[in-house]
């Protein structure tokens, strides 16, 4: 809502300037999102200006020059291009030295060897109406409202005086006051609504209701006839008749504080409907009644795909909530949306119907959403109105069709519906005041603040009773809602500031959040950047990932009204955006980078092996590692973003939190390359950690979790992507914190030293290094203190389908130094279990 | 910058209790505050930040200044 201020002054006037009506708006509620100003710089060197004579230039057929009376000793020249400049008019000038609204300055100019000392002003260059043909005219009609109406009761000179300033009988020159009105305030959207506010919150007597005086009658309307068929949706009707309607450009009063209020001027009669809006906050509409088929209006519900063409000429396809407004000839308007093509206002129009209606809020709200259609009108009938300010704005309208359209009122008004039902009375305790506010606010206070939010208020034992005005009747229903009024023009700012008292209320992280931020702050040390990436994700994106019909990662939730189809599933996956992350980067800063996402992730509620499964939404820690591990330099590379790459930074990050884990091979992730892949496991135990590193335990007690994937990506979808060679890893965070421990156990180490052996052995491809740690240290026991493959050789001679590999071993016992003989038994158990797996120790 | 304010006694109604059946807190003897802040608003002020959507573009050139 933009608020002249002007305008607003000519309601409620405070001894503020307007950063100050700012301050006292904003901090009672109404949020003044800016100022603006409107109109030129500078009122100085503008003045009213009487035409004494006008002749054609001498070398130049278009201009004239004229002799102005500035209300100087002698007249000035001034050069004049327009063609309805004639002697005998009031019009507006602009001295040398001038400012336009534009910021320039007006300079004496020589004209085709004529001087001319200044301008003579059309509405556009001040930015006070439209651009037209010529010069503005000011006779009396044209000027400010209230003062021609003034003058013409007291029959004195209907002009102002030569050499009057321009500011003191145009707005020229106002800030504008641009406001955020919240949904529950829709009688904020009315410049006067807003002038009330003011007082409230500076206590500066506000003007009474510009609509109390009203030009119009009530009674029945002959020459016109209205039907409302569905009073559900549309509480009120009213329609008055207006004869000998003169169809013209808006006097410059009028046009200029539209124009500052941001609507542009059209002519006389849609710009009264737009200003009585803005005064009143209720929107109005005006029929040709000559166009207006058997001068029958009818509002009824639309027939399902019942066509209407709206104003801006587009067909609508209705459906059978909507209302429509329709003659004898058929639908002319949507209701509360926008009028029809058929019954606008024309510039030969001569009689007008007016139409100020009310509708039913959620209604017009749903229509507008389901056409796409939104209007000013919309936007305020979607709010809630009021009823009672249908006649609010009638009456702001009558006066102005008849003073700028030299129109007449018929008598009486169409009035179907009339008032809302009176709003009932809400009684206000002091003792709940003192208690939500934690201050006193005297009993006659807390009426004065809502007197002047047009509140009724009666004194009663324990407090007020006070009744909302009707505009405010679904705003404020409650006695909370009364202390919150006390509360806002009294002034927040005005509490007492307390602390709480603090007793027992330290806070502190949770162990999975301390696990999420290490595991963060682990990777951010090994150099790598966090991103935030979106919790919605475009559907392709599972296609894209090659994923199957009936991978579990399909199993997506979806947004039920998503803002757009590529933002409509819940990502299942962090890989989304850390690969978009990658190509943003790779296109813009080159292909190398290591960065890492922490955040949720989300599966649809349904069935898996294990029955029914419940939504889930899980935090997970996501690594992308593309390009060069490190940038070129003289001591040679470091390496490519590899599965090697990706595991030992995963090894860096699970060493942290003292979790046993392992990678064992697994197909299940098509995204990622089927050679060069792993699924992550931890081992949950119950026991000691120890005995489940060893192997142990059986099976039952040293439960392994997955954790996550870890792998290249596939290069089918790094490709999609405009990726090369890039590796990821991802694990759940919930999981893992499941599995660190909370506080590490210490385990003892005795003061003897280890034994040391190695051991080749050649085995079949297929036996996995996993696999063959496993047995080993199975097969090892407690004396066995690690076990390390060093060496891995395949060749000739091995033999095909085999190769070699070396062990690192050692052993230690407790109590004593342990020797070879010591050893040897393990030793033997060890490749005894290797021979298992077909093993053959090597020379 | 940051919204606070008191809780709609409307809200205390709907908090479930571990009393069964229990129509809530009784709103004429449990009040309280809410507030909250978007970090994103806070750290544009601290470091001088001009777009929002620099936080979402994840772009390097970005993230590396902190």
């Amino acid at each position: 809502m933009r608020v002249p201020e002007t305008w607003l002054r000519e309601y409620c006037d405070p001894d503020l300037d307007v950063a100050g009506v700012e301050e006292r708006l904003t901090m009672t509620g109404t949020k003044v999102e800016a100022i603006h100003h409107h109109g030129v710089p500078s009122t100085e060197n503008l003045v009213v200006g009487r035409v004494l004579s006008a002749e054609r230039h001498p070398d130049a057929d278009r201009l004239k020059v004229c002799t102005v009376d500035l209300g100087e000793e002698s007249p000035a020249t001034i050069v004049c291009g327009a063609p309805n400049v004639a002697a005998g008019q009031t019009v507006a000038v602009a001295r040398p030295g001038a400012r336009m609204p534009d910021g320039s300055k007006l300079k004496q100019a020589k004209l085709r060897g004529v001087v001319s000392e200044g301008m003579i002003l059309a509405a556009a260059e001040l930015e006070i109406g439209p651009g037209g043909e010529g010069i503005m005219v000011l006779d009396d009609a044209m000027l400010d409202a209230d003062r021609s109406t003034d003058r013409r009761s007291n029959e004195i000179s209907d002009r102002p005086a030569p050499g009057t300033p321009l500011a003191d009988v145009l707005p020229i020159s106002t800030e504008v006051i641009e406001l955020e009105v919240t949904p529950n305030r829709p009688d904020c959207l009315g410049v006067y609504g807003v002038a009330r506010e003011l007082h409230a919150a500076t206590g500066t007597p506000l003007a009474p209701e510009p609509w109390r005086e009203d030009q119009g009658s009530s009674g029945a309307v002959t020459g016109a006839e209205v039907t409302v068929q569905c009073p559900d949706l549309c509480p009120r009707f009213t329609a008055r008749v207006f004869e000998n309607v003169t169809i013209a450009p808006s006097p410059p009063w009028l046009a200029a504080r539209l124009s500052a209020a941001g609507q542009r001027p059209i002519n006389n009669v849609v710009d009264i409907t737009n200003y009585a809006m803005l005064l009143t906050g209720q929107p109005l509409h005006a029929f040709d009644l000559d166009r207006v088929g058997g001068a029958r209006l009818t509002v009824r519900r639309a027939g399902a795909g019942e066509h209407v063409i709206t104003l801006d000429g587009q067909t609508r396809t209705l459906d059978a909530e909507m209302v429509v407004i329709e003659d004898a000839d058929g639908p002319t308007s949507i209701a509360g949306l926008m009028g029809g093509e058929r019954s606008e206002v024309q510039p030969e129009t001569t009689r007008v119907l007016l139409e100020v209606a009310n509708w039913h809020g959620p209604n017009i709200h749903r229509t507008s959403w389901a056409l796409g259609l939104r209007s000013e009108a919309s936007g305020r009938f979607e709010k809630g109105l009021a009823p009672e300010q249908c006649l609010w704005a009638q009456a702001i309208a009558t006066r102005l069709m008849i003073e700028c359209c030299g129109a007449s009122v018929t008598p009486g008004t169409i009035d179907i519906g009339g008032e809302g039902a009176p709003p009932p009375a809400i009684g206000l305790r002091e003792t709940r005041v003192r208690a939500i506010l934690g201050i006193e606010i005297p009993r006659a206070r807390q009426a004065e603040i809502l007197n002047a939010l047009d509140f009724h208020t009666a004194e009663v034992d324990d407090g007020l009773q006070a009744t909302p005005p009707p505009v405010r009747r679904e705003d404020v229903t409650r006695e909370i809602d009364l202390i919150e009024e006390v509360a806002r023009i009294d002034g927040l700012e005005r509490l007492p500031i307390t602390l709480p008292a603090r007793r027992g209320a330290a806070g502190r992280l949770t162990h999975a959040q301390r696990v999420r931020r290490s595991a963060e702050d682990a990777l951010v040390g090994r150099g790598l950047h966090e991103i935030v990436g979106w919790s919605f994700a475009e559907p392709t994106l599972l296609d894209r990932l090659l994923l199957g019909p009936d991978h579990p990662l399909r199993s997506v939730l979806r947004i039920e009204n998503p803002l757009s189809e590529d933002q409509s599933i819940m990502r299942p996956t962090l890989l989304g955006s850390l690969l978009d992350t990658a190509r943003h980067n790779a296109s813009r800063g080159g292909p190398d980078l290591a960065i890492f996402e922490s955040g949720a992730v989300y599966r649809a509620a349904g069935e898996d092996s294990d029955g029914d499964r419940p939504a889930d939404e899980h935090h997970e820690l996501g690594v992308l590692l593309s390009g060069e591990l490190e940038p070129p330099s003289w001591r040679g590379r470091r390496g490519e973003a590899d599965f090697f790459a990706a595991k030992a930074l995963l090894g860096s990050l699970l060493d942290r939190f003292h979790v046993h884990w392992s990678v064992r091979e697994a197909a299940h992730w098509p995204f990622l390359h089927p050679g060069r892949s792993a699924e992550i496991v931890v081992h949950r135990s119950s026991a000691e950690p120890r005995l489940a590193e060893t192997g142990m335990l059986a099976e039952g007690e040293c439960l392994p979790a997955s954790v996550g994937f870890l792998g290249e990506v596939h290069p089918r979808v790094a490709e999609s992507w405009d990726l090369e060679r890039t590796a990821t890893f991802a694990i759940d965070l919930g999981i893992l914190a499941t599995v660190a421990p909370e506080v590490v156990s210490f385990t003892a180490f005795g003061p003897f030293p280890a034994l040391r052996q190695d051991l080749a052995v050649t085995l079949p491809v297929e036996v996995s290094a996993r696999e063959l740690l496993h047995l080993v240290r199975r097969a090892g026991a407690e004396m066995l203190d690690t076990a390390e493959i060093f060496d891995v050789y395949t060749g000739a001679q091995v033999g095909a389908g085999r190769r070699s590999l070396a062990l690192t071993m050692s052993f230690r016992a407790l109590e004593r130094t342990l020797t070879d003989e010591d050893v040897a038994p393990v030793r033997e158990r060890i490749i005894a279990a290797l021979s298992e797996l077909g093993g053959e120790l090597r020379g | 910058m940051l919204g606070a304010g008191e809780v709609d006694p409307n809200v205390y109604s709907h908090v479930a209790t571990t009393e069964a059946n229990s129509p809530g807190y009784d709103p004429e003897r449990v009040q309280g505050f809410a507030w909250g802040m978007g970090i994103e608003r806070i750290a544009m002020l601290m470091h001088g930040i001009p777009d929002l959507r620099l936080y979402y573009e994840n772009d390097l050139r970005f993230l590396e200044q902190f």
